[in-house]
């Protein structure tokens, strides 16, 4: 019996230092992330240098930036050392170029991609198309303090949304212009959905800035299925953190549904949207997801 | 009641049956309740008007049995007012359960005449060993085997013709028997093109056509063992369903089973019956021939199951008991896709069953407890253990939309006892009894989504809350014979807590293009359940019965309103003769308006119907085969009609003349 026990604590022993070297193992493994391992998901999009320094801009599709949300990731290399910089404060900087004018779009500040240690990341709403002789261009800045590190810019390509529905722009009932895109789903399931979508109001032509504490009612409905519609739907409120939009999405089946909109102020003042009824069978504004 | 005797009397081939019968002789006789004889015995009979009837006509001649038709084929069979859901149809003891969610496919859909000896129907609780989540009543179908006799090579070939929807039926049988072996098999088939309703409208889409084939071998071993062994194959197609928006593509059965026997285990111990069982059943739907449909769907469901049960028979002193251990495990899962007009759209696609899994287990115990020779006490008792599992996480997300959080599994504790005193005087026959019992919800209850049924109009979804139903049930019979008139009257009372039926929820959005609403299964707090039949026959003449039936049934809510699918006051009237190869028949039948339909459940008033019928049958004796020719008319003056059970008001058929014959070659 006593021999079992010797036995019983050598192989225990045994056991406890083959899964610390397996862990320590793996620890080890996870350490080795290059930069190129960090986007190695994501899409190329543009590459400019200047100075010692270049900007490597990716999105998670290909093709060009499209009309409505635009999630948008940046890498930095110093050139002179060969290292990416982990520690970049960015900013940036979207103009539209028009013939007579010139404006901006809602967009977000840069931030550090969680988990990673080169990447970085920020999104755009924008707001129209370009066209040959009308074109977005963007800014972006690396700063130390007050100094300015790098600087560099690029003249990017917008198309005007052909998919499904997932922006919209509207003038209010309090004659603001507002700008409502929706993020999440990006993958529609059968069930529950976790919704996500900004709204902006136009405070002059470069500044954007988002709406807080209005509510987004949403009514899901299947215009071939008779207006079928899903219970238990949680309507976007706002959330500070991520200064969104959040709410719940309920989806029956695959398949083409209509989100129709109602946006409601802080004192619930209807600004925009109608009611589906017997009658009115879509709001003015929606959104579309398909699956 | 006598005429069953009589049957029963005819000879039986099941081992057990002429094993019980020696034993206990009159009384097992008499305690036979519903036995409708199908098989090799009561086909073509001399008092069958028509031996190659379907196996849903011979259910429809039975007192407590009513069906629902949503076409001319695969007819539901209701016992006591009550469908698929509280009631259980098995073959063999087999559970099997339909692929379709709208029940176009019941049980008794995937076997033939052919198949069968006979159909053994118990009224509510108790009185069948197999019978789960039963409280209305059970069908057991007894498959035809050939049996273990002295050496013995049959033959047959069965054939039929019905001018309405140039019906026509052939079917052949091959049967070897001798004391430790035999195998039968057998090939049948049906195909028939729309039917004519009276006044000689075509019912369009009331087409169908099934090929069916069986085969059953058994071995007799030493110490009065057996291994017995069956496969059926029964595939419709190109079914049509008046009533609904659409039709079936196929429905196909595979049903196989091996069992082993032994007998006289002990003194005690008289018949130990293991049987492992499994069967399959697809179904696809189709709605590609009918013209303006509104949207394109498909939707097909398979149904599977994998069984066992052992069975052991004995008896000690007064004691006459059977204990029956039971377990199958179900997968049902129905899909539908339904294709947008805009063919740019994605289709739209969605289960109506996630993929659910059944695991039912369950211990019954009865007894005959037998006073004297005329008096006895049978009680029986059931426990079961019912675990649901849903399989699919597509499913259960859409499921969970309407109910959060709803948990993937569901157990459930049913049970239920019964009891009956049958008491046998010289003229007299009385039967008193009673029980209670709880069933679970059906799959579609449950778990169905967005079914929708076109009686009503709604779109139904299931309740994974809902809580067990429940029945109170009291019955009895009594039987008087005065010299050569016989009266009978049976009845039965359900007291039904918790009675499962959909009621509308306006909150949610129907799906199906112009339906009224969704109706969600809900407990109402109770509902009560009536039937009642009263037989009478006069034998005179020697050679002539006048038999009389009567039947009439009550359904009401818990806010007394009627429930929907129970039966009008109905009758009948038919006279026969029969002098040694020569049988005849009259028949009448009819039913009243229906004053107590259900307007609240979606039901229409049905009009009252009588029609007629005449029948007739030679047995000739000729040297090597007999053949047997029967004749027939059905609805004889071309009545247009409907029964309350005809889904959406389908028309019946019109007059229809029938002709059938059957061939023994060997």
């Amino acid at each position: 019996m006593s021999l079992l026990n010797t036995k019983f604590k050598y192989f225990t022993l045994f056991i406890i230092v083959t899964a610390t070297l397996i862990t320590s193992c793996s620890k080890d493994e996870v350490k080795v992330v290059t930069a190129q391992d960090e986007v190695s998901a994501l899409q190329p999009v543009d590459t400019i240098t200047k100075g010692n320094y270049s900007f490597y801009i990716f999105k998670k599709d290909t093709g060009d930036f499209v009309v409505g949300y635009n999630e948008v990731y940046i890498q930095v290399k110093n050139n002179a050392t060969g290292k990416y910089v982990e520690d970049a404060n960015l900013s940036w900087k979207p103009l539209m170029h028009m013939t007579s004018m010139s404006h901006a779009c809602p967009y977000s500040a840069i931030s550090k991609v969680a988990n990673t240690n080169t990447l970085y990341k920020g999104y755009f709403i924008f707001i129209m198309a370009s066209n040959s002789s009308e074109y977005w261009e963007i800014a972006y800045n690396y700063v130390n303090g007050n100094d300015t590190i790098a600087k560099v810019s690029n003249q990017v390509t917008v198309a005007a949304s052909t998919g499904k529905v997932r922006y919209k722009s509207f003038k209010g009932a309090d004659n603001i212009s507002y700008f409502l895109a929706l993020v999440e789903p990006s993958k529609p399931q059968v069930g529950t959905n976790d919704v996500k979508a900004y709204l902006y109001k136009k405070v002059d032509m470069l500044t954007f800035s988002p709406v807080e504490n209005y509510t987004i009612q949403i009514d899901p409905r299947m215009p071939d299925m008779d207006n079928h519609t899903s219970p238990n739907n949680v309507n976007l409120t706002y959330d500070s953190f991520t200064q969104s939009y959040q709410g719940k999405v309920n989806l029956t089946m695959t398949g083409y549904w209509k989100i129709n909109l109602i946006v409601q102020d802080a004192s619930n003042t209807v600004l925009k949207g109608e009611a589906i009824t017997g009658t009115t069978t879509a709001s003015s504004i929606y959104f579309e997801l398909e699956f | 009641m006598n005429k069953r005797i009589l049957y029963a009397g005819i000879g039986l081939f099941s081992l057990q049956f002429a094993y019980s019968q020696q034993k206990t002789d009159s009384v097992r006789n008499l305690c036979l309740k519903e036995v409708i004889i199908i098989g090799k015995t009561g086909l073509g009979s001399k008092n069958e008007p028509k031996p190659m009837s379907s196996v849903d006509e011979y259910m429809e001649q039975q007192d407590r049995i009513n069906l629902i038709k949503r076409g001319s084929y695969a007819w539901e069979p209701t016992i006591n007012n009550m469908a698929s859901e509280r009631t259980s149809v098995t073959i063999d003891g087999m559970k099997i359960f339909c692929a379709c969610t709208d029940c176009m496919d019941p049980v008794s859909s995937y076997v033939e005449v052919i198949n069968l000896n006979k159909m053994h129907i118990a009224s509510g609780i108790g009185g069948n060993p197999y019978a789960t989540n039963s409280i209305g009543g059970s069908l057991d179908m007894k498959l035809y085997k050939a049996g273990f006799h002295k050496e013995n090579v049959s033959a047959s070939v069965n054939s039929g013709y019905e001018t309405n929807g140039h019906y026509r039926i052939l079917g052949g049988s091959l049967a070897y028997s001798n004391p430790s072996f035999y195998s039968n098999s057998g090939v049948f088939v049906r195909k028939s093109d729309d039917y004519r309703a009276g006044g000689g409208e075509e019912v369009q889409f009331s087409q169908f056509q099934k090929v069916n084939l069986m085969s059953n071998f058994g071995l007799r071993l030493s110490g009065n063992r057996a291994v017995e062994a069956s496969v059926i194959y029964d595939v419709a197609t190109n079914v049509g369903y008046p009533a609904l928006t659409m039709d079936v593509k196929s429905a196909k059965g595979l049903i196989t089973s091996l069992s082993f026997t032994k007998e006289e285990l002990s003194p005690v111990f008289s018949k130990w019956e293991t049987k492992l069982y499994f069967n399959t059943i697809t179904h696809i739907m189709d709605d590609t021939k009918r013209p303006n449909v509104a949207m394109h769907m498909d939707m097909p469901g398979k149904s599977k199951t994998a069984g066992f049960y052992s069975t052991l028979q004995g008896r000690k002193t007064r004691h006459n008991f059977l204990l029956n251990l039971d377990s199958y495990y179900n997968q049902s899962l129905a899909e539908m896709t339904m294709y947008s007009k805009n063919p740019d759209e994605k289709p739209m696609f969605m289960y109506t069953w996630p993929d659910v899994r059944t695991l039912n287990t369950s211990l019954f115990a009865e007894d005959k407890y037998q006073f004297t020779a005329r008096k006895f006490l049978q009680v029986s008792a059931r426990l079961a253990v019912q675990h649901d599992r849903i399989r699919s996480d597509f499913g259960l997300s859409t499921l969970q939309i309407y109910y959060p959080g709803m948990s993937r599994f569901q157990n459930r504790l049913l049970w239920n006892v019964a009891a009956k005193y049958h008491y046998y005087l010289k003229n007299i026959q009385v039967k008193v009894g009673g029980g209670y019992g709880l069933r679970a919800p059906s799959s579609s209850e449950a778990y169905g989504f967005y079914l929708f049924n076109s009686f009503d109009n709604y779109d139904y979804l299931g309740n994974p809350q809902l809580k067990n139903e429940s029945s109170w049930e009291g019955n009895l019979a009594f039987s008087a014979t005065l010299g050569k008139l016989n009266v009978s009257l049976e009845g039965s009372c359900f007291y039904l807590n918790n009675y499962i039926i959909g009621k509308p929820d306006n909150s949610l959005t129907h799906m199906t293009l112009n339906a009224s609403g969704v109706k969600v299964y809900r407990n109402l707090d109770h509902a009560t359940i009536l039937t009642s039949d009263l037989t009478v026959k006069q034998s005179f003449a020697d050679y002539f019965i006048w038999t009389n039936k009567a039947s009439y049934s009550l359904g009401r809510d818990d806010h007394n309103r009627a429930l929907p699918l129970i039966a009008p006051v109905s009758y009948s009237s038919s006279l026969s003769f029969n002098r040694k190869q020569v049988y005849a028949e009259l028949k009448l039948q009819g039913a009243a308006k229906q004053y107590k339909y259900s307007a609240d459940y979606g039901e229409d008033q049905t009009p009252a119907y009588l029609i007629f019928g005449a029948s007739a049958g030679y047995d000739f004796h000729l040297k090597t085969y007999n053949p047997k020719l029967k004749v027939g008319v059905e609805n004889l003056f071309d009545r247009k009609y409907s029964t309350y059970s005809d889904w959406n008001n389908i028309s019946r058929k019109g007059r229809n003349y029938y002709i059938n014959l059957i061939i023994n070659l060997l």
